[in-house]
C-alpha cells in the first residue's frame, strides 16, 4: 500500500501536462456559480446586474438597471402576491456608422417575484430614472409589522 | 497618476460599462450602458491618445464606479468632443479632425 501510494506521488507526467484548462474552467465554474447565486432567470444574464427585491418594512422596493429602456418598452403587473416584469432591448446601430465593438447586447427579460406577504396593487408606485426602474410596493395594512410594547410585571 | 495603488475611503463596486464603438465618416461614437447616475457626476476625459469615461452612483447605501479607458489615435479633434446622457445610456461623439476626414475631390479633364 505505501508503495502504491509512493507510485502515485512519483507520476510526474500527470502534473506535467500544460494544456489542462485550470484557468478558463476556474473561470467558467466561477461564472456558473455567479449565475446561480444571483437566481439568472431567462434573459437576466444579459442584464448588467440582477434586479434586486428587498423589504423594507411597510413596503417591498424593486430596483432593476434597465439602460436604454423608456417606460414604452417595459411592461409590468402587479397582483396582490406577484410581480411580473418584462422589458426588452434591441441592440441597434446608428445608420451609417460601422461597428468597431459590440458589447451592449439585445436582452428579453420576463421574470415573476412571488411575494412574501399580500401588497396593495393599487398603491404600488413604478418610477423610471436615468435607466433604473425602481418599484415601491406597499404591503396591506394587516402585513405590515406592528410594534407591541412591552410592559414589565414586578 | 498611480490612482490603482491608492486604496479607497469607501467601498464601492467598480464596474467596466459595456460599450457599443461606432464609426462614420466624420466621428466616433462611445455609447455605454451607465444607468442611474446624476448627470454632473459623469466625467468624459480626452488626453490622447487616451479617452476615459468615469462616473459615480453617489449612494449611501450602494455607491459605484464606473470607468473605462481607450486609445484613441491623432484623428480625434479634442476640442470636439460631445457627450449626451438619456435614459441611462451614455452617448459620446468625438469628432475627427478636418484634415482626416474623407475631402471629396473633383476631378476636372483639361
Amino acid at each position: 500500500m505505501l508503495a502504491r501510494l509512493s507510485d502515485w506521488s512519483g507520476f510526474p507526467t500527470f502534473r506535467a501536462v500544460p494544456s489542462f484548462p485550470t484557468a478558463s474552467l476556474r473561470e467558467e465554474l466561477d461564472r456558473l456559480f455567479g449565475e446561480f447565486e444571483r437566481g439568472a432567470a431567462a434573459g437576466e444574464r444579459a442584464l448588467s446586474s440582477a434586479p434586486r427585491l428587498k423589504d423594507e418594512g411597510d413596503a417591498f422596493t424593486l430596483r432593476a438597471e434597465l439602460p436604454g429602456l423608456s417606460e414604452k418598452e417595459i411592461d409590468l403587473t402587479v397582483t396582490a402576491r406577484v410581480i411580473t416584469l418584462k422589458a426588452e432591448r434591441k441592440a441597434e446601430a446608428p445608420e451609417g456608422y460601422t461597428a468597431h465593438r459590440r458589447e451592449r447586447t439585445s436582452f428579453s427579460f420576463a421574470r415573476s417575484y412571488e411575494l412574501p406577504t399580500r401588497i396593495d396593487p393599487e398603491k404600488v408606485e413604478a418610477n423610471l430614472k436615468h435607466g433604473v426602474l425602481t418599484l415601491r410596493l406597499p404591503k396591506v395594512a394587516e402585513a405590515q409589522p406592528k410594534r407591541v410594547s412591552v410592559t414589565a410585571q414586578s | 497618476m498611480s490612482a490603482q495603488q491608492l486604496e479607497k475611503t469607501r467601498p464601492a463596486r467598480e464596474i467596466a460599462p459595456h460599450v457599443d464603438i461606432f464609426e462614420n465618416e466624420t466621428e466616433l461614437l462611445v455609447v455605454a450602458d451607465v444607468p442611474g447616475l446624476d448627470p454632473k457626476d459623469i466625467g468624459v476625459h480626452v488626453d490622447l491618445p487616451e479617452f476615459r469615461i468615469e462616473a459615480t452612483v453617489k449612494s449611501e447605501s450602494d455607491p459605484v464606479v464606473y470607468t473605462r479607458t481607450f486609445r484613441v489615435d491623432e484623428r480625434i479633434d479634442p476640442e470636439r468632443v460631445k457627450a449626451e446622457y438619456r435614459d441611462g445610456v451614455l452617448r459620446v461623439h468625438l469628432a475627427k479632425s478636418a484634415a482626416f476626414r474623407p475631402r471629396k475631390v473633383d476631378v476636372r479633364s483639361s
